[in-house]
C-alpha cells in the first residue's frame, strides 16, 4: 500500500517535468518582454498626463525617454532561442532515469517504509503487551486524566513513578490517592517518602507534617517513626534521633526488614561526632570515612572508585557482583548512559552463565535503564 | 503511513529540486525553450511535495506519534493544542523544515506569478531557486531530519522548551522565515541577472514587490520577536543586541537599503549595479544569520541543540551561494549598463546617501557581531558587546538619517531644490524644535533621549506635511480630488517614515523610564513612576503541563485602582524549568510591567516593577513602518520618475 502510494508520488514528480518538455509550442522573442515592458511605460504615461498629474511638458521628456530605450531593445542583437526535440528527449531520459533513483536511493538510506504510524491514542487503546510495564502505567495515567476521581489508580502507579525517577508526579499520584480514598498510617508515610525523595534524602517540613500525621493514625507505624528520627537527625537533634531508633529497635520484630537501616543509622549516630546523615547512611568504617569528607572531595572519591571499580571489570569480567555494584553506582551518579554501556558490557562478559545474566537484566529493569 | 509518505515526498522534493536546478539552467545556456520551461511546473511540485512533507510532520505532533524522535524530544501528550501545532517549527529539524517549506513557497510564487519576464531571466532565477533548496534539503536529511524514528517508541515525550510554549512561536519564526527567505527570491533574480549578463527592463519592477513583501515579513517578524522577549523573560527589556537578535536586524537594515535602491532603479534606471549588489547582500546576511543561529556557535533559546556536522553543513552552504554569487558579482558587474544620470540633490541623491548610511549601520552590526566571535575563536578570549558599542556607533549615523528622512522626501526626481526642500519643512523644524523644548522642560534628563525625541517629532510631522503639501489645493474640493488622485505609494511612504519617527519615539523614551526591584509585603503600596503598586494575593495555581504562582497586583494612581495584573512564575515538569510571566498592563502608550521572583516566608516576594513610558510605540511604530510598505505593495503602477516641481529641463540619460 505505501509503495502506492510512493509510486504515485514519483510519477506525479517526474510528470511534472516531462509535461514541460513534451509541449510542442516554443520559443519566444527574447526581447518581447523589454519591449512590452516599454510600451506599457508609455501608456502610464500618457494615461497620468491625461489625469492630469504630470504636465505636458515632463510627460514629453518621459516619454522620449522611454521610447529611446524601447528603440534601443527593439534594436538589440536577439539570441536564437528554439525547442530542439533531441535536447527535450534527453532532459526527460534523464528525468525519468535520475529523479525515481535519487528518490528511492535516499529513502532506502533514511527511511522505515515497514513503521507504520503510532498516535498514542491508539497505542493506549491497542491490547496491551504483558511484558511492557511503561505501557501500562502510560495507561493507567490516560485512564487517570479521564476519570480523575480514581484513587486505586493513582495508589496503584505511584510507586512506579517514584522509581524511575517521576517523583513529583508520584508525589501527586499519592496525594490524590490520599484524597480519594482517605487517610491512612501508611498511605500518609508513602506520600512523606516521596516527598524526601524528591527533595533528594531531605525530610522537609511538609514531609514531617505527614509522617506525624500517619503516627497519630498509628503510633507504631515504622516508615513514619525512621523518617521523624531522620528528620531529627538532619536538624541536628542528636538525642532525639538516637531516642527514636532505639525505640524502634527495640519493638521491631526480630525479622523487621528495616532493622538493619534502623541499627545502621543508630551506629551512626553513636559512633561518629557530627556525621552527615543521608537517606541510607554508610555502614563500613570506609563508607564513614568518605560521608566525613567534605562534599565535593566525598565526590572525587566516590568517583574514583568507581572508575577503579570499572576498569577491573574491563580486564576481569567475570565477576557479577562487580558488574552489579557499577551499574548501581553509575545510576546512582545518575550517569544513565554509563549505566546503559555496563549493562551491554556486562550481558558480554557474562553471556556464558544464564543466572548471572538474568540478575543483571533483573536490575536494569528495576533503574529502568533496559539498554 | 502518513508520516512514512512525508518522508519520502521530503526525499521527492530534493531530487525535483535538482531538476528544477539542472533542466532549466542547461535549457538556457543552450537557448532551448522546452528545458527552460521545465522550471516553472518543477517549482510549484516541489513546494506541493514539501508541504505534503510538512502536513505529514505536523500531523505526528498533532497525535503525539512518539516513534517520531523529533515528536519525542519537543512534544508531551499533555501539551496544548497550538503548541503541538506551533511546536513543529519549534525546534532545529522543525525549523529548517519550515525554511525550505519557504523557500520552495518563494519558487512558487515566481513560477506562478513571474509572468511579464524573459524565458531565460526566470528559468535562472528557479534554477538558482532550485539549487539553493537541494542544498538545505540536502542539510536536513543528512543531518537535521525531522522523521527519524525509534522502535520501540516510548510513552512519553520531553515536552517543549517552556520559553517557546507562547502564543508568539505561533507568528514571530513563520513571518521572521518569509523575511528572511523572501530575499532569496531577489537573491536568485538577482544572480539571474548576473548569469544571464544582463538585465531586462523590467527587473527593478519584477524585485521591487518581492523586496517589499520579504521587508514588511521582517519588520513585523522583528518586532514580533522584539514584543515576546519583552513580555517573556522577565526583564523588561526588548532588544539585547544579542548575536541571533542582529542576525535578524541585519537583513533588515541591508533590505531597507535595497527597498529604496530599487525604487531608484525602477523609476530612473540608475543604481543597477548596486541593487543587484545589495540583493545578494540581503539575503548573505539572511544566510549568514542561519548560520549563527543553527550551526551551534551561539547558544541561545533559538539554537535547540548543537551538532559540529550541522555546522560545517551549512558553512559550505553558507560559502558556496555567497561566495559563488560574489565571484559572480565581481566578473559580471563591469559589463552591465549603467543608467540614468542625477544631479547630487535630488530624489535619488537623497537615496544615494540614504543607502550609504544605512550601509554603514549594516556593516557596524555585522562587525559587532562577528568580531567577539572571532576573537574567541582566534584567541579564546570572550567579549561581549554589547549596547554601549552600538548605542555608540548607530545613534550618529541614525539620527543624521532621520532629520534626512522628510528632505529626502521634499526633493524631486534627477534634479532638485534643497532650499524650496527646507522651506516646506519649515512647520516640521519648528515643532520639532518646541517639542525638544517641551521634552527638556518636562524630563530633564537625559540629553539623548531629548534629542531624539524632538527629531522623531521632527520626522513624524515632515514626512506627513510632504503628504499634506501634495494634497493642498486651492479649495477643500480641489483637495479631496488631489486626495484621491494621489498614488497609494505616496502615503505608502509617509506611513513608513512616520511609523519610523514613532518607533524612535518610543526608543527615546526609555530613558524616561522607572524601574525598581522591591521585596513586596501584603498590601503595602511602591512607587513606580506615577502609579502604584500593591500585591492582593499570592497563590499556587495548576496549568495542562506546568504549574505556578501567581501574585494578584493592583496598580493605583491617586487611590484609585486603574487596573489588575498577574505576573507569574511558572515551573513546567517534564522539562524541570522554570520560567517567568510578566504581568503588563497598557496605561495610555506606555506600560506597567512587573516581574516577580522568589516568594520569602515571610510573606514577601520579590519583584521587579518598572513604568515604560511611550514604550508600545516602539511596536506600533515598526506594525505602522509594514502598514506603510503594504500599501506600496498594494501599488501596482508602473513607477516613472519625472522631475515634477523641476523647473530646468531634464538632464538627458546617459545612453
Amino acid at each position: 500500500m505505501i509503495w502506492l502510494i510512493f509510486a504515485l508520488l514519483t510519477g506525479a514528480a517526474v510528470m511534472a517535468v516531462l509535461a514541460p518538455l513534451a509541449m510542442r509550442n516554443g520559443a519566444q522573442d527574447e526581447s518581447a518582454a523589454d519591449v512590452a515592458f516599454f510600451e506599457e511605460q508609455i501608456a502610464e504615461i500618457e494615461r497620468e498626463r491625461e489625469e492630469g498629474r504630470l504636465d505636458a511638458a515632463d510627460a514629453g521628456a518621459a516619454k522620449t525617454e522611454a521610447a529611446r530605450r524601447l528603440l534601443r531593445a527593439e534594436a538589440a542583437p536577439k539570441p536564437k532561442v528554439a525547442a530542439s526535440r533531441k535536447l527535450a528527449l534527453a532532459a526527460a531520459l534523464a528525468a525519468i532515469v535520475v529523479i525515481p533513483a535519487v528518490a528511492l536511493m535516499l529513502y532506502a538510506r533514511l527511511g522505515h517504509s515497514d513503521m507504520p504510524d503510532m498516535p498514542l491514542t491508539a497505542r493506549l487503546d491497542s491490547a496491551p503487551d504483558r511484558n511492557d510495564l511503561s505501557g501500562a502505567v502510560a495507561r493507567i495515567e490516560q485512564h487517570l486524566r479521564e476519570h480523575p476521581e480514581d484513587g486505586r489508580g493513582f495508589e496503584v502507579i505511584a510507586p512506579y513513578l517514584l522509581r524511575t525517577g517521576r517523583g513529583e508526579d508520584a508525589v501527586h499520584a499519592y496525594s490524590e490517592a490520599l484524597r480519594l480514598l482517605g487517610a491512612t498510617a501508611a498511605r500518609l508515610a508513602a506520600l512523606g517518602e516521596a516527598r524526601v525523595v524528591v527533595a533528594q534524602g531531605v525530610v522537609t517540613p511538609q514531609a514531617k507534617k505527614d509522617f506525624e500525621a500517619a503516627l497519630a493514625l498509628d503510633a507504631a507505624a515504622p516508615e513514619a517513626q525512621y523518617y521523624l528520627g531522620l528528620a531529627a537527625a538532619q536538624a541536628g537533634e542528636k538525642d532525639k534521633a538516637i531516642a527514636i531508633f532505639s525505640k524502634m529497635a527495640a519493638d521491631a520484630p526480630a525479622d523487621a526488614a528495616y532493622l538493619k537501616a534502623v541499627n545502621a543509622q543508630l551506629a551512626n549516630l553513636r559512633g561518629e561526632a557530627n556525621p552527615p546523615v543521608v537517606a541510607r547512611g554508610p555502614s563500613s568504617e570506609q563508607g564513614k570515612a568518605i560521608a566525613a569528607m567534605p562534599a565535593d572531595q566525598r565526590q572525587e572519591m566516590i568517583r574514583g572508585m568507581v572508575d577503579r571499580l570499572a576498569s577491573r571489570l574491563e580486564s576481569k569480567g567475570d565477576d557479577v557482583e562487580g558488574w552489579l555494584k557499577l551499574i548501581r553506582a553509575y545510576s546512582v551518579l545518575a550517569e544513565t548512559e554509563k549505566a546503559k554501556k555496563a549493562v551491554t558490557e556486562a550481558r558480554k562478559a557474562l553471556a556464558s552463565k544464564q543466572d548471572d545474566v538474568a540478575r543483571i537484566e533483573a536490575l536494569a529493569k528495576e533503574l529502568n535503564i533496559g539498554g | 503511513m502518513i508520516v512514512e509518505t512525508g518522508h519520502y515526498a521530503l526525499v521527492l522534493a530534493l531530487a525535483l529540486a535538482l531538476a528544477q536546478f539542472a533542466i532549466p539552467f542547461i535549457g538556457a545556456r543552450l537557448n532551448d525553450a522546452a528545458l527552460m520551461r521545465v522550471a516553472r511546473p518543477a517549482a510549484i511540485t516541489q513546494f506541493l511535495f514539501i508541504a505534503l512533507s510538512y502536513g505529514a510532520l505536523t500531523y505526528a505532533h498533532v497525535v503525539s506519534d512518539f516513534s517520531l524522535v523529533n515528536v519525542i524530544e519537543n512534544s508531551h501528550s499533555l501539551k496544548p493544542f497550538i503548541y503541538k501545532i506551533s511546536g513543529v517549527w519549534g525546534n532545529h529539524e522543525g525549523s529548517m523544515l519550515l525554511w525550505v517549506l519557504v523557500l520552495s513557497l518563494c519558487g512558487a510564487l515566481i513560477a506562478i506569478f513571474s509572468t511579464s519576464m524573459t524565458d531565460r531571466l526566470r528559468a535562472d532565477a528557479l534554477a538558482v531557486q532550485g539549487l539553493l533548496g537541494a542544498a538545505f534539503l540536502l542539510f536536513i536529511l543528512l543531518t537535521s531530519n525531522p522523521f527519524a524514528r525509534v522502535a520501540p517508541a516510548p510513552w512519553e515525550g520531553r515536552d517543549l522548551n517552556p520559553i517557546l510554549q507562547d502564543p508568539g512561536l505561533a507568528i514571530h519564526p513563520p513571518l521572521l522565515y518569509l523575511g528572511y527567505v523572501g530575499f532569496s527570491i531577489v537573491f536568485s533574480f538577482a544572480a539571474a541577472a548576473l548569469i544571464g549578463g544582463r538585465i531586462d527592463a523590467g527587473w527593478a519592477r519584477v524585485i521591487r514587490p518581492w523586496t517589499l513583501f520579504a521587508w514588511i515579513a521582517l519588520t513585523l517578524g522583528i518586532a514580533m520577536g522584539s514584543y515576546w522577549a519583552y513580555y517573556t523573560l522577565g526583564w523588561g527589556g526588548f532588544w539585547f543586541w544579542d548575536p541571533v537578535e542582529n542576525a535578524s536586524l541585519m537583513p533588515w537594515i541591508a533590505g531597507t537599503a535595497l527597498v529604496h535602491s530599487a525604487a531608484v532603479m525602477e523609476k530612473r534606471e540608475a543604481l543597477k549595479v548596486w541593487t543587484i549588489f545589495l540583493a545578494i547582500l540581503a539575503f548573505s546576511l539572511s544566510l549568514l544569520g542561519t548560520f549563527l543561529v543553527r550551526s551551534g556557535v551561539l547558544t541561545s533559546v533559538h539554537a535547540f541543540a548543537s551538532d559540529p556536522d550541522r555546522g560545517v553543513f551549512i558553512l559550505a552552504i553558507l560559502v558556496f551561494f555567497i561566495g559563488g554569487a560574489l565571484a559572480l558579482f565581481a566578473l559580471r558587474a563591469g559589463a552591465l549598463p549603467v543608467g540614468g544620470l542625477f544631479s547630487p540633490i535630488s530624489r535619488e541623491g537623497a537615496l544615494v546617501l540614504n543607502n550609504l548610511l544605512l550601509s554603514a549601520c549594516c556593516a557596524t552590526v555585522v562587525v559587532g557581531t562577528l568580531y567577539p566571535l572571532a576573537l574567541e575563536a582566534i584567541t579564546g578570549e570572550k567579549i561581549s558587546v554589547g549596547a554601549p558599542f552600538f548605542n555608540t556607533v548607530l545613534i550618529p549615523i541614525a539620527l543624521p538619517l532621520a532629520l534626512l528622512m522628510p528632505i529626502g522626501q521634499m526633493l524631486s526626481w534627477k534634479r532638485g531644490d534643497l532650499a524650496a526642500a527646507l522651506q516646506r519643512l519649515r512647520i516640521a523644524f519648528i515643532v520639532g524644535v518646541a517639542a525638544t523644548a517641551a521634552f527638556g522642560a518636562w524630563y530633564g534628563t537625559p540629553f539623548l533621549s531629548i534629542v531624539t525625541a524632538g527629531i522623531a517629532i521632527y520626522l513624524v510631522v515632515g514626512t506627513l506635511s510632504d503628504l499634506a503639501l501634495r494634497v493642498r489645493g486651492n479649495s477643500g474640493r480641489a483637495s479631496l480630488k488631489r486626495l484621491a488622485g494621489l498614488p497609494l505609494s505616496a502615503f505608502g511612504t509617509s506611513i513608513a517614515h512616520a511609523g519610523m519617527g514613532l518607533t524612535l519615539l518610543g526608543l527615546a523614551a526609555t530613558g524616561w523610564g522607572v524601574e525598581t526591584i522591591v521585596a513586596m509585603k501584603p498590601l503595602s503600596y511602591y512607587d513606580v513612576g506615577p502609579y502604584q503598586i500593591g500585591i492582593d494575593s499570592v497563590s499556587p495555581r495548576q496549568g495542562p503541563n506546568y504549574s505556578e504562582v501567581y501574585a494578584v497586583m493592583a496598580v493605583r494612581k491617586d487611590g484609585a485602582t486603574l487596573a489588575t495584573i498577574e505576573p507569574a512564575k511558572r515551573f513546567y515538569q517534564a522539562r524541570r524549568m522554570a520560567r517567568s510571566e510578566a504581568g503588563i498592563v497598557t496605561l495610555g502608550l506606555g506600560q506597567v510591567y512587573a516581574a516577580i521572583g522568589d516568594s520569602h516566608e515571610d510573606g514577601t516576594i520579590d519583584a521587579r516593577l518598572y513604568w515604560k513610558p511611550l514604550v508600545t510605540l516602539i511596536w506600533i511604530g515598526a506594525l505602522v513602518m509594514a502598514f506603510g510598505g503594504a500599501l506600496s505593495l498594494a501599488d501596482r503602477r508602473l513607477r516613472i520618475g519625472v522631475a515634477r516641481r523641476a523647473a530646468a529641463p531634464a538632464l538627458e540619460p546617459a545612453e
